[in-house]
C-alpha cells in the first residue's frame, strides 16, 4: 500500500475544507460589518474565524491534520446542540437586524426564529458533508475491509502498547492491518464485539479526564493500560471489573493475533514452519501426503432463492455424529442430504496460516464466547465439523460415566452397555472405521519429553495411574503440529478425509452435501416435522422437506436449532456442560521446540480419579500467544522463548450448570459460570502439572492467570489456590461442549428418548454431544461417533 | 355504543381488563414459555374453535336466558383474547397433567377473569345460575363450566383428528 498517495476521497475532503475556510472567513467579515450589534458578536466572529483557520490548515494535509477536521466537526455539533437548547428553552421572539456598515441603517430585519432554524439547517448540512467526506477519505487511506479508521487507529495504539519489547518485528500498523484482514475473513454474529471493544478502549480514558487512547503518548498509554486494565481491575466493582477484563483481553487477543501470525516474527521466537524444518522432504517422501478425490459439495450458487428441495433423510451437521449417521443410513439404502453451516475447505487448500485457517474452519472464527465473554468455546464449522480441527484424540466413554448416565435415580439414559462396549458394539466398530490407533511414533510433541521425565521421576506412571501416549484417528503422522488448523496432508482421518469421500465414492448419488447453509428452523405439523428452513451465508433461502430429520450440529447449535423451532420447550438447552480446560506453561533452559510434532501426545489420569485429566499440548505461534501468560514485555519475553517452552492442558468435566439460549446479543447465548468445585479441581490439576514439569527439569512454571506469576519451585505452586478464586482470575476455555438435549427415558429429564427420538415427535432425532447427560471427562470424539453409530439402529 | 362497550364503560375500563389478562398470561408462561412445535396446529384449531364457538354461544345463551348480555367488545375480548389465546396457551402447557388438575386450573383462572370483568365492566351479572340463586353462584357456576375446557377440547380434537393430520390428541 502506498501510504503517501493522495486519494480521490482525500482530495475531495481538501476541496470541501478549502470551501468552508472561505465561507467561514466571509461569515466572520459579515459578523463584523453587517451584524455588529448582535449580542455575542465577538464570540461569533471568533468562532467562525477559528473554524476558517482550522479548515484552512486541515485542507493542507488532511491526513496529517485529521484531528483538525475532527475538531471542526465537533465544533459544529456543539453549535447545533447550543442552538437546540435556545430553541427549546430560550427566548426566540426577537428579530436580528442586518445593518449598513457605513450609515448604521437597518437593511434587513429577520425573525430570530428564522435565523436559528437557518443555522440548524446550515450546520447540519456542513456536519453531514464533513463526516461523509472525512470517513470516506479515512477509509481510502487505510483501505480497510472491516474496521473503521477510528477503530483501526485504536488498534494501532493498543498494539504499540501491548506488543512491548526489544526488536519488535512488525509495526503496530501492520499488526492492525493483519487483524482487519482476519476479521473480514469470516462471518459471525459476534464479530461486532471487536468494534465495540475498540471504541470502548478509545473512549475509556475520558472517564479519568484523560484524552482518548490514541491521543495519549505511547508511554502514558502504556501506563494507563497497566493502571486501569491490569492492576486496578481488582479494586473496582465486580461487574465493572469483568467488563474491563473483557476489553483488555479482547484487545490483547487482537494484537497478538496480528503480530504472531506475521512470518516476520517467526525467527525471533524460534519457530520454523513445517516446510522449513529439517528432514521434512525426507519425511514427506517416506510418508507422502494422501491424495483424495475432492468431495462433491453443493453451495448457494447451485440453488435458486426460496427453492424447495425434497429429500429422504436430512442430517443437520457434518461432524463426528452427522457423518457417521449418514454413512450408516446410506449403507442401509437411505438417501441423505447433509447440511453444514460452515464452508467446504478441501485439505489441499489448508496451510500453515493460522489466522486464515481459524477464520475458515472454526465456528464464529474461533470467537465463540460464553455470555460473560470469559469462557471460550471452540468448535469446528466446516464440512467435516470439529473432526477437521480437533486433535483426533480418542478415548472410550468411561464406564463409570455410562453407569451414571444409566442410573434411574440420575439421568436414566437407557443406553445398552452391550450395544456400546460389546464385541459387536459401537465403540469397537468406530475404532475400526476411523482407524483409531496409539500414536506411539517418532513425531510426537517434543514438549512431552520433559513431561514424561517428570512423570517418571514422580513415579506417577505406576499402576493404577494411567499414563500413556494418546490414541487418535491419525495414520502415519508427519508431526507438522497443525492438527488444530486442519491437516493438509490427509493424515488425520477426519470425516472430511475419510467417511464422507468414501460414501460418495461408493454411493455417488446417495449423499448430497450442502455447505455454507445454516438450518434456521424446523417446521412441522403435529408429531411430524416436515420442513427445514435454511439460510445461506449470502442470505439466500431454501426449504428442505424430508421424511426423517436428524439434528447433529453439536452441543451448542443443536440446542439452538431446537429452541428456535420451539421444540423441547423448557428442557432444550439446559444441563450444558464442558470439559473445561486451562493451560500451564513450563520454561526450560534448553531448546525444546514443542511446536514440532503431534500437538497432543501424552495424557495422565490419576487413579482413583481426581476429577481431571492432564494432556501435553502445544500450538503454532498465534494459538500459543493467545494462551501465553503475561502482559506487555512479560508476554513478549515469554514468546521470545517460545522454543524453550512446554505446555500441558488440564481438562475438568464440569457440572451441568450451563445453558444455551436462542437469545442475547448474538442470538446464541451460552450461559455458563464455572462452579467452585470445578475450579478447585482445575487448580489441583494445574498444581500437579506444574510439579510434573518441575520434576522434568523446568526452570519456571507459568499459569495462565489474569495477573502474571512466575513460579520458581514446587512450593510456590500452592499459591495458585489463593490466587485463583473466581473464573475471571484465570483463562478458561473448552473444545468439548456437551449436553443441552439430554438422553433419558424420563421425559421430564431429557429431550430425546433412548432411541434418540425427540419426545413428542415421530421423525425427529438428535444425536451428537448434546445428548450427553453429563460431561464425559475425556476427549469426547469417539463417544460421539459411537453414539451416532448406536443410534442408527433406531432411526427410521 | 352501549351495546358494544356496555353501560357506562370506557375504553380505559377495557384497558384494565386487558392488563389483568396480561398479568394472568405472565403467570401461565411460568410453566410453559412457548407453544411446542408439535402443538401449534392444534393450538390454532382450538383457538378458532373456542373463540368463534363461545362468541356465538354467549349470545345464544343470553337469548335463551341462561346468561347475561355481554357487550360485544367484552364478548370479543373474553372469547378471542382470553379463551382463544390465553386459555389455549394454558392448555398447550398443561394438557399432559392429570385432568382434575387441569379442571381446577381452568376454573380458577376463569373465575379470576369473570370477577375482573364484573369489577371493571359490570358484566357477568345475573341473579341465578340455572336453578341456583345469586350472582356469586352465576359467576362460580360458569367458571366451573370453563373448567371443562380440557374435557371438551379433548373430545373435539378426537373428532378433528379423524379429518385432519397433525392434530395432537391428549392421551391419559
Amino acid at each position: 500500500m502506498n501510504t503517501l498517495r493522495v486519494t480521490k476521497q482525500q482530495k475531495r475532503l481538501e476541496v470541501l475544507l478549502n470551501i468552508l475556510a472561505a465561507v467561514f472567513m466571509l461569515a466572520a467579515l459579515a459578523y463584523l460589518f453587517l451584524f455588529i450589534n448582535v449580542p455575542f458578536i465577538t464570540n461569533s466572529a471568533v468562532k467562525v474565524t477559528v473554524l476558517s483557520i482550522l479548515c484552512f490548515i486541515a485542507a493542507g494535509n488532511v491526513r496529517r491534520f485529521q484531528l483538525l477536521t475532527q475538531i471542526v466537526i465537533a465544533g459544529h455539533i456543539i453549535s447545533e446542540l447550543a442552538v437546540a437548547v435556545v430553541l427549546i428553552m430560550g427566548y426566540t421572539g426577537g428579530t436580528v437586524d442586518m445593518l449598513n456598515p457605513f450609515t448604521g441603517e437597518i437593511i434587513m430585519s429577520n425573525p430570530l426564529l428564522t435565523i436559528l432554524w437557518g443555522s440548524v439547517i446550515l450546520d447540519g448540512v456542513i456536519i453531514a458533508l464533513l463526516i461523509w467526506f472525512y470517513l470516506s477519505a479515512e477509509k481510502s487511506i487505510y483501505q480497510l475491509s472491516y474496521l473503521s479508521p477510528a477503530q483501526f487507529r485504536t488498534l494501532v495504539a493498543l498494539s504499540e502498547a501491548l506488543i512491548e519489547g526489544k526488536e519488535e518485528k512488525v509495526t503496530p500498523r501492520d499488526i492492525a492491518m493483519n487483524v482487519d484482514k482476519y476479521l473480514s475473513g469470516f462471518k459471525a454474529k459476534s464479530k461486532w464485539i471487536f468494534k465495540i471493544v475498540l471504541i470502548g478502549m478509545q473512549i475509556y480514558p475520558l472517564l479519568s479526564f484523560k484524552p482518548p487512547l490514541t491521543y495519549l503518548s505511547s508511554l502514558k498509554r502504556r501506563k494507563f493500560l497497566e493502571d486501569r486494565f491490569y492492576k486496578d481491575v481488582f479494586i473496582v466493582p465486580e461487574f465493572w471489573g469483568n467488563l474491563v477484563k473483557v476489553m483488555i483481553r479482547v484487545s490483547k487477543q487482537m494484537a497478538y493475533l496480528g503480530y504472531y501470525n506475521d512470518e516476520r516474527t517467526f525467527e525471533s521466537i524460534g519457530y520454523k514452519r513445517f516446510s522449513e524444518r529439517e528432514n521434512v522432504p525426507e519425511r514427506l517422501k517416506n510418508l507422502p501426503a494422501v491424495e483424495r478425490k475432492p468431495l462433491k459439495v453443493h453451495t448457494s450458487s447451485d440453488f435458486n432463492n426460496v427453492e424447495n428441495i425434497n429429500g429422504d433423510v436430512v442430517i443437520i451437521g457434518s461432524g463426528a455424529a452427522g457423518s457417521i449417521i449418514a454413512h450408516n443410513l446410506i449403507e442401509k439404502g437411505r438417501e441423505v442430504i447433509l447440511l453444514e453451516r460452515g464452508e467446504y475447505t478441501d485439505p489441499s487448500q489448508m496451510n500453515d496460516d493460522e489466522v486464515k485457517m481459524l477464520s475458515r474452519l472454526y465456528s464464529d472464527g474461533a470467537l465463540q464466547l460464553s455470555r460473560d465473554f470469559q469462557f471460550q468455546i471452540l468448535q469446528g464449522s466446516c464440512v467435516g465439523g470439529t473432526t477437521v480441527i480437533n486433535n483426533a484424540v480418542c478415548f472410550d466413554l468411561p464406564e463409570d460415566v455410562l453407569d451414571r448416565w444409566n442410573d434411574p435415580q440420575l439421568y436414566d439414559a437407557g443406553l445398552s452397555k452391550e450395544g456400546l462396549f460389546g464385541e459387536a458394539g459401537s465403540f469397537k466398530k468406530m475404532r475400526g472405521l476411523m482407524g483409531v490407533r496409539s500414536q506411539d511414533h517418532n513425531f510426537l510433541n517434543r514438549g512431552s519429553v520433559p513431561f514424561k521425565r517428570g512423570i517418571e521421576n514422580l513415579n506417577l506412571n505406576l499402576s493404577p495411574n494411567k499414563f500413556d501416549v494418546v490414541e487418535a484417528n491419525i495414520l502415519d503422522c508427519l508431526g507438522c503440529g497443525y492438527c488444530n488448523i486442519g491437516c493438509r496432508y490427509g493424515k488425520k482421518l477426519s470425516m472430511l478425509d475419510t467417511v464422507l469421500p468414501n460414501i460418495q465414492r461408493k454411493h455417488p448419488d446417495a449423499l448430497k452435501i450442502i455447505a455454507g447453509c445454516e438450518a434456521h428452523k424446523i417446521k412441522g405439523s403435529g408429531r411430524k416435522v416436515k420442513k427445514i428452513e435454511c439460510v445461506f451465508r449470502n442470505g439466500k433461502k431454501i426449504n428442505i422437506t424430508a421424511n426423517t430429520v436428524i439434528v447433529s450440529a453439536g452441543a451448542v447449535s443443536s440446542s439452538l436449532i431446537l429452541l428456535r423451532s420451539g421444540i423441547g420447550n423448557g428442557r432444550t438447552g439446559k444441563n450444558l456442560c464442558f470439559n473445561m480446560g486451562s493451560p500451564i506453561t513450563a520454561v526450560f533452559k534448553e531448546k525444546i521446540n514443542s511446536y514440532e510434532g503431534l500437538q497432543i501426545s501424552h495424557y495422565i489420569q490419576l487413579k482413583p480419579n481426581r476429577g481431571y485429566i492432564i494432556e501435553t499440548w502445544f500450538n503454532p505461534p498465534v494459538a500459543q500467544a493467545l494462551t501465553m501468560p503475561g502482559w506487555f514485555d512479560d508476554h513478549f519475553k515469554n514468546m521470545r522463548r517460545y522454543d524453550h517452552l512446554s505446555c500441558a492442558g488440564i481438562l475438568v468435566p464440569t457440572q451441568t450448570n450451563g445453558e444455551v439460549k436462542a437469545a442475547g446479543l448474538f442470538g446464541r447465548d451460552v450461559k455458563y459460570i464455572p462452579a467452585k468445585d470445578d475450579l478447585e479441581k482445575l487448580i489441583e490439576g494445574l498444581i500437579l502439572a506444574g510439579k510434573i514439569f518441575f520434576a522434568g527439569g523446568a526452570e519456571l512454571i507459568l499459569p495462565h492467570t489474569f495477573k502474571y506469576y512466575e513460579f520458581k519451585n514446587e512450593n510456590e505452586l500452592e499459591q495458585l489456590k489463593d490466587l485463583v478464586k473466581k473464573p475471571g482470575d484465570i483463562t478458561l476455555g473448552t473444545g468439548h461442549p456437551q449436553g443441552g438435549n439430554a438422553i433419558s427415558k424420563n421425559k421430564s429429564k431429557g429431550v430425546v428418548n433412548p432411541e434418540f427420538k425427540v419426545f413428542g415427535y415421530d421423525n425427529l432425532y438428535v444425536c451428537d454431544a448434546s445428548v450427553f447427560p453429563s460431561s464425559v471427562g475425556v476427549n469426547p470424539q469417539l463417544t460421539v461417533m459411537a453414539l451416532a453409530d448406536y443410534s442408527c439402529e433406531f432411526i427410521n | 355504543m352501549e351495546k358494544i362497550l356496555g353501560t357506562g364503560n370506557s375504553f380505559t375500563d377495557y384497558l384494565f381488563v386487558l392488563l389483568v389478562y396480561a398479568a394472568l398470561f405472565i403467570v401461565m408462561r411460568y410453566a410453559n414459555k412457548r407453544v411446542e412445535l408439535n402443538f401449534r396446529k392444534t393450538f390454532w384449531i382450538l383457538f378458532w374453535g373456542w373463540s368463534v364457538g363461545v362468541f356465538i354461544g354467549n349470545y345464544l345463551f343470553y337469548l335463551i336466558g341462561i346468561m347475561s348480555f355481554l357487550p360485544w367488545l367484552n364478548n370479543f375480548f373474553h372469547t378471542f383474547i382470553w379463551i382463544g389465546l390465553c386459555l389455549t396457551f394454558l392448555y398447550a402447557g398443561c394438557y399432559k397433567n392429570p385432568l382434575w388438575e387441569q379442571f381446577l386450573l381452568f376454573a380458577i383462572f376463569s373465575f379470576t377473569v369473570k370477577a375482573t370483568e364484573r369489577y371493571f365492566l359490570g358484566t357477568w351479572e345475573l341473579p341465578y345460575f340455572f336453578f341456583i340463586d345469586g350472582n356469586t353462584a352465576y359467576i362460580i357456576g360458569w367458571s366451573l363450566m370453563d373448567g371443562l375446557y380440557p374435557f371438551i377440547s379433548m373430545a373435539g380434537l378426537k373428532i378433528v383428528s379423524k379429518f385432519s393430520q397433525g392434530v395432537l390428541v391428549p392421551v391419559y
